[in-house]
């Protein structure tokens, strides 16, 4: 039996009212225009769930909000700064997960939670040593499994520890891409599980998928994305209803109905 | 404090590349040498075989000895020759063939005559060149001989008292050596430079593994899907670079000494007694491959943060190698400092030059300019480690293909 560690939450706003507040965001990658003038404001506290099919631009969206590229124009604040400007200070407080990743499979479970905890603990071994415990509960993997190389890992074991090694510095924002692409029925909840928990104690988080069923469970609000703009934003129900739909599913191929 | 998790980080990941490492270290440390064993132990087992043909009955014993002298000498130098003797020709294939005509005798004893002998070698056999070159040693042996015969003869006939070794060496050479300082310099500074300049060959195996372990731990990262994290935590781009280049340096000595332990054990070897390692020698050289596997890694990584492509970085990597491999397999050659002052200054500005010319001043005395070329080495991995830094650009690594 684990004992739960405590890692102090900071449930404050540092004055913010968004978490994220993107206004007219382009971006253009080559020739194509990825990004026509994004617009988002994410609260504190939420489960936002970026809906949109293959290609609408959601992971060149979270890319930016995590400072890893450069926005062409608009304004942007993550957690009240530029990320692009200031990645160093906005990645402190965040986590994430792109869709196409992977732990470092020549280390084990454990030394992977360890390396990404010095480095939010800026090297303080002590601090360090809490995010991995905390790491650790997150993850769920058993002490056998911990000790063992990513490398020999199910896909879902990856991406629980990849969520872990996400979360175990209490980052007030959490961006999950995909997080429940390619795993089997039971990973796929077991994440979600997690996802809910962390909410419950105040994280907020950013999800983007394709899958609605997924948006639907997960979603405390929703925004539609495609072709580089954001179509919808509203709780699950109100899409249904705004839509006339019987799920978020065809409310969403309403949604880009419409546009289309 | 950051760097140092990455160091760890960095450490972890390659030390566990078995695969890597074992290609790395074992092939030359291990594969070198036995190459050596090998090609010693099978030249070793082949034997050379030698007919002389002999037409001329007086010359029998001079036959007789060419072949003790050819099989004495070709003892000493390893070789297994068998020489067979006879008066018909012979009835399968010999790698030399010595034909020692009718009249020979006559024509050597005469004293102004000239006797010929005729001496074939078969095509294509690296050993019968060694073996035919003793036969010549030999027979110019029988040549000083027959001369100092015939100065013998000319000089009682003359009534002069001459001594036939004096006529024919008129002139003596007092040969020896010196350092460019004008001071004097033992034989022994011969072999200290000639095993410089292998050492300076085999810095092509010292710059080679890091610039692999270097490109293999940025580019590994983005082909690993691992690149992404590490790039959205709060590690700064320099902790990241340094992080990087530590690891790669410090695996990329490790293996850098067991390649050149490995080149150095395949040349005493192959040729034994012609190496010459003096605790000084070893110390700059080790100082100089610190210095070079520091710099090839800091020179690599530029170049890999700015290629577009994971291909391209690789090209990159490829043609770094193949320049450390020219100015290298080059110092075996060329004394760099007599080429046109143009050449030099072409020389001088490839990063990979002042370690061979830092070795190669070393063993000519010349420290001054060998701590210059140590300094300009420190000076290329604070400009390659500058430059990484500037050209550090996430977007361009999260969208190279």
């Amino acid at each position: 039996m684990k004992t739960k560690v405590e890692v102090p939450m900071d449930n404050n706003t540092d004055g913010n009212k968004y978490v994220i507040d993107a206004q007219n965001i382009y971006k253009k990658i080559g020739k194509k225009d990825v990004l026509k003038g994004i617009n988002l404001l994410v609260n504190y506290g939420e489960i936002h769930v970026l809906a949109g099919h293959n290609g609408a631009g959601k992971t060149t969206f979270f890319r930016i909000l995590i400072g890893l590229l450069r926005y062409d124009s608009g304004t942007l604040r993550v957690l009240g700064l530029d990320p692009y400007k200031s990645r160093q200070e906005v990645s402190k407080r965040l986590g994430y997960v792109p869709e196409d990743s992977s732990p470092y499979e020549r280390l084990t479970g454990y030394e992977n939670l360890k390396v990404y905890a010095l480095i939010y603990s800026e090297g303080n071994e002590e601090v360090a040593e809490r995010y991995v415990e905390r790491g650790i509960e997150i993850s769920g993997l058993k002490d056998k499994d911990l000790s063992r190389k990513a490398g020999e890992y199910s896909n879902g074991m990856k991406k629980r520890l990849l969520i872990a090694r996400a979360l175990m510095h209490s980052p007030k924002l959490v961006l999950l891409d995909e997080p429940t692409n390619g795993l089997d029925v039971f990973s796929a909840y077991n994440i979600r599980k997690l996802i809910k928990s962390m909410a419950s104690s105040g994280t907020t988080f950013l999800i983007s998928t394709h899958n609605m069923s997924e948006a639907e469970m997960l979603a405390s609000k929703v925004s539609f994305i495609a072709h580089g703009l954001i179509i919808y934003t509203g709780s699950v129900k109100s899409a249904i209803e705004e839509f006339a739909s019987v799920n978020l599913e065809e409310a969403f191929i309403k949604a880009v109905g419409e546009r289309e | 404090m950051k760097s140092k998790a990455l160091i760890w980080k960095e450490l972890l990941d390659l030390s566990r590349d078995k695969r890597t490492l074992a290609v790395m270290i074992i092939i030359p440390f291990i594969g070198l040498p036995a190459m050596a064993l090998v090609t010693t132990g099978l030249s070793s087992t082949q034997t050379t075989t030698v007919y002389i043909e002999v037409l001329d009955n007086k010359s029998l014993y001079i036959a007789k000895f060419i072949s003790s002298q050819v099989m004495e000498l070709s003892r000493q130098y390893g070789l297994r020759v068998n020489v067979t003797i006879s008066n018909g020709p012979p009835k399968s294939v010999y790698n030399i063939l010595l034909v020692i005509p009718k009249g020979f005798y006559k024509n050597i004893t005469y004293i102004n005559g000239i006797g010929t002998l005729y001496l074939k070698s078969l095509v294509g056999s690296v050993q019968s060149s060694e073996v035919k070159s003793i036969i010549e040693n030999v027979i110019g042996e029988v040549k000083e001989s027959v001369v100092v015969n015939r100065v013998k003869i000319l000089a009682n006939k003359s009534g002069i008292n001459a001594t036939p070794y004096n006529v024919l060496n008129p002139i003596s050479i007092s040969s020896g050596y010196y350092l460019p300082s004008g001071s004097p310099a033992p034989v022994s500074q011969v072999k200290l430079s000639y095993t410089a300049r292998l050492l300076e060959f085999s810095l092509f195996f010292v710059a080679n593994p890091a610039i692999i372990l270097m490109g293999d731990s940025v580019l590994g990262e983005k082909e690993r899907k691992t690149i992404e994290t590490l790039l959205a935590t709060p590690a700064s781009k320099t902790s990241i670079i340094i992080g990087k280049l530590s690891a790669s340096v410090a695996i990329g000595l490790v293996t850098a000494i067991a390649d050149s332990a490995g080149v150095i054990l395949y040349l005493s070897m192959i040729s034994p007694g012609s190496l010459k390692l003096t605790p000084g020698l070893i110390g700059v050289n080790l100082a100089v491959s610190a210095l070079l596997v520091i710099m090839s890694a800091a020179i690599i990584t530029p170049a890999i943060l700015r290629s577009s492509s994971i291909r391209s970085a690789q090209s990159v990597s490829y043609l770094l190698m193949m320049v450390a491999l020219g100015i290298y397999f080059s110092a075996l050659f060329i004394d760099f400092q007599r080429l046109p002052y143009y050449v030099q200054g072409i020389l001088m500005v490839i990063p990979f030059t002042q370690a061979a010319l830092a070795l190669q001043n070393f063993v000519l005395g010349q420290y001054v300019l060998m701590a210059t070329n140590l300094v300009i080495m420190v000076g290329f991995i604070l400009l390659g480690i500058f430059v990484s830094i500037k050209s550090f650009n996430t977007e361009r690594l999260i969208l190279s293909k």
